[in-house]
């Protein structure tokens, strides 16, 4: 037994040195917090580490999606409030991802901006440290576990931030707030995405709407009251527009202020936007991003109930 | 919890210590401990289905007292309460929901409408490895093959031992039984062969398997726009990675168990290296292929009846194999088109042809002519293989089939220019290499040296976080 243990601890010990030599000699630094089985989200959360000060002492905070996080223009909100504001949004995150962020508190605005690809569940695969982590040591614990996936990562992270980037769906260079605004010329459009119908694609039903506010009221139990909660709905192209889906919408709206009343739902599904704001069925280049944010403040503005905070 | 986990890292070496160094000096706490570590490793998965586990595992350690009885009237009932019992979980778990739709479309061919309550609940996992388990012990004591044990512990440890309990191998209890009651002592020879087994057990389903599944994916997602070349490796891609999925998986069990003083029934023999489709099958999944001939095939009346009973009851036993793999159409027709190819073979008693040596025994390669049998087979293996994939249902398969056809004419030059993800392809080689050098002594893995096992090792670590789940666990 005794020669047995010894062979398997030199055996691991030998690996386990050879592993942490080919960590340290062939990690990247592309700015990637590795947290999650998301690109996006990773490079977020490396981000957030990096701009820690300013993600903390704001009070306007955008979550969600791409929708979010290239449609909504984080900066453009900051000047028109007056207040500081952080887009944490990265893709495919879903509203229950966001319980994991310490931002539901007194004092905050958190604004949400959706569409039908929001429903459903997260494929969010969480590691150690979700959401972000400033720690050395569980940084290296979730690389060391997951090796591959990491160098994958840091590959992507390096084309999304590369300039030519801009012009493709892969943009994942954040500005000052954190959002992330497609290029209004020369964009390469995938026929694919552009004629892909998202109701359809998505299934859209009464149940997946059910669930969206049933996780709407768990998160508005994480801190009592006092933080305000602004959910957009985006437009697509105008091609998809239905009174029928208008209909669903409203349906959702209904039953958000049915169960959680202080929610403001702003519905601008039916806001006609041109084609050339439009980099695919529901995502906007920066020209759609800038006109659709003022849409949204003007909204908010209009709100009394809304209050922000200087 | 998977092999390829963290949680089983720890488990794994917390077991093992506990095991040899605080209960070793009592077999029943011994056992005790391997029975509370195995539902632990189930329980992990489903507190839920824990309970269906040990539901299972005390209604047939009960009927095992009750077929005992001299009153073979007696004892047939408690077979087939035995029987009844088992298949009916597999029936409400695995193929309620599949017969309920098939009656829903028989209706509707004749006009009538109506909407059956459908099963809404996972599948428990193991299940039809854990209630075949009962079933061996039940139909052996019956047979007078076996005593029923009287410590339900040593059943329990049986029926339910962790690294066999949810993808196999399929144990009998003449096998396992003893060594669960008797003491078992520290042999290190055997623990290191349990280590290397575990090391090349991963880097079958870990490297291989899980590095082969994107191609596979996508082969199978998009053939539709894919080329005959492309469609050809995802083929033989899914024959990788099903291969390294489950052998892979036995081999960690195997592994496993022999680092606790067990040893094993084998469950894979290099199965791509068989000569015919009868070889294949005495080399592929050997536990279930061994269980179906013991408990259906043989009191079908096996082949001791004439050609035609033989030819009805192989066909039985094939079809029965393909429907246990899954509640659909592709899995039957999968196990149909394996007996379609078994029966020549049988027909014309070449079926036993290549069933003592292994392919070129004496050399170091094979001949032209086992090459040919080799390939042939392997052809015929991944052509069915197809229809096994097809979880989308039988159009898919022939879909497939169509494309490769149809793009084999519309653009012979293809063959030409590398086909989609042939990088991970090449993993397949360090397989095939590995198990033809083992195919003549499995033993042999021992020889191999520190370096390969750091190699093997460090490719298992790259690979390692997939968070790909063995295909076999939903069996």
């Amino acid at each position: 037994m005794k020669k047995f243990l010894q062979k398997v601890i030199v055996y691991i010990s030998v690996l386990s040195f050879l592993v942490v030599l080919i960590i340290f000699f062939f990690r990247k630094d592309y700015q990637i917090n590795f947290v999650s089985n998301s690109v996006a989200q990773n490079m977020k959360a490396a981000f957030i580490v990096k701009n820690y000060q300013r993600f903390n002492n704001s009070r306007i905070i955008v979550i969600g999606s791409s929708m979010s996080l290239n449609n909504i223009d984080a900066i453009q909100i900051e000047d028109s409030f007056k207040t500081p504001t952080f887009n944490l949004a990265s893709w495919g995150m879903k509203l229950e991802d966001f319980k994991d962020y310490d931002i539901w508190r007194r004092g905050n605005t958190i604004i949400l901006n959706m569409h039908f690809s929001d429903f459903g569940k997260s494929e969010i695969v969480k590691k150690r440290g979700f959401p972000f982590t400033n720690s050395s040591i569980l940084q290296f614990y979730n690389t060391a576990f997951d090796f591959k996936t990491y160098l994958g990562q840091a590959e992507e992270a390096k084309v999304a931030v590369d300039s030519t980037s801009i012009k493709s769906y892969k943009w994942l260079k954040f500005d000052s707030s954190g959002s992330a605004m497609f290029s209004d010329s020369n964009f390469n459009k995938s026929a694919n995405r552009w004629n892909k119908d998202p109701f359809l694609f998505y299934g859209i039903n009464d149940t997946k709407l059910q669930e969206f506010v049933t996780t709407l009221q768990e998160v508005k139990k994480l801190k009592n009251t006092g933080f305000n909660f602004i959910i957009s709905f985006s437009p697509g192209r105008r091609i998809f527009y239905t009174e029928q889906r208008m209909k669903t919408v409203e349906k959702l709206a209904e039953l958000i202020h049915a169960h959680c009343s202080d929610i403001l739902f702003i519905n601008k599904y039916d806001f006609n936007m041109p084609d050339t704001f439009f980099v695919d069925n529901t995502h906007f280049n920066r020209t759609g991003a800038e006109t659709y944010t003022r849409e949204i403040i003007e909204s908010i503005k209009a709100d009394t109930r809304i209050k922000t905070y200087k | 919890m998977l092999f390829n986990s963290i949680e089983f890292l720890v488990f794994l070496p917390v077991v093992f210590l506990l095991y040899w160094f605080v209960f070793s000096r009592s077999l029943r706490l011994q056992n005790l401990l391997v029975l509370s570590a195995s539902y632990f490793f189930y329980g992990w998965w489903s507190i839920n289905f824990l309970g269906l586990l040990i539901l299972s595992t005390c209604l047939d350690y009960l009927y095992g007292f009750g077929v005992v009885s001299t009153n073979k009237r007696r004892a047939r009932l408690f077979l087939w309460l035995s029987i009844v019992n088992n298949l009916g979980i597999l029936a409400v778990f695995k193929y309620y929901n599949f017969f309920a739709i098939q009656f829903q479309n028989g209706f509707e061919r004749l006009g009538m409408h109506f909407d059956p309550i459908l099963l809404n609940f996972a599948l428990p996992i193991g299940i039809s490895f854990y209630t075949f388990h009962g079933m061996s012990y039940v139909f052996d004591i019956y047979r007078k093959q076996q005593q029923p044990v009287s410590n339900f512990i040593d059943y329990a440890v049986f029926v339910s031992f962790f690294p066999l309990l949810v993808a196999g191998p399929i144990e009998r209890a003449s096998h396992l039984l003893p060594q669960i009651q008797e003491k078992r002592r520290f042999n290190y020879a055997q623990a290191v062969e349990g280590c290397r087994l575990i090391l090349w057990g991963l880097f079958k389903k870990v490297v291989v398997a899980d590095s082969l599944s994107e191609i596979v994916d996508s082969s199978f997602r998009n053939y539709q726009e894919d080329n005959a070349f492309s469609l050809i490796v995802g083929a033989i891609s899914f024959s990788f990675q099903i291969y390294g999925d489950f052998s892979g998986y036995s081999d960690i069990a195997i592994g496993t168990a022999k680092l606790f003083g067990f040893e094993l029934l084998s469950n894979f023999k290099f199965p791509y290296f068989s000569r015919d489709i009868a070889e294949f099958w005495r080399r592929w999944h050997i536990s279930l292929s061994s269980w179906f001939r013991d408990y259906l095939y043989i009191p079908l009346g096996g082949s001791r009846n004439g050609k035609l009973k033989a030819v009805r009851n192989t066909f039985i036993i094939f079809l029965v194999s393909g429907f246990w793999h899954g509640a659909s159409w592709n899995f039957i027709i999968w196990g149909g088109i394996h007996a379609m190819a078994f029966m020549p073979l049988l027909l014309l008693n070449r079926n036993r042809k290549y069933s003592a040596d292994v392919v070129a025994k004496n050399n170091t390669l094979p001949t032209a002519k086992e090459f040919g049998q080799m390939l042939t087979t392997f052809s015929f293996v991944t052509l069915a293989w197809i229809f096994f994939r097809a979880n989308d249902g039988v159009r898919l398969a022939f879909g497939y089939l169509g494309q490769i056809g149809k793009s084999v004419i519309q653009d012979p030059g293809q063959f030409l220019t590398a086909p989609k993800g042939w990088i991970a392809v090449l993993y397949i080689i360090p397989l095939l290499f590995g198990d033809w050098w083992l195919r003549r002594d499995e033993r042999s893995l021992l020889k191999w040296g520190w370096p390969v096992n750091l190699v093997l090792g460090l490719l298992v670590w790259y690979h390692f976080g997939g968070n790909n789940s063995f295909i076999y666990f939903q069996f």
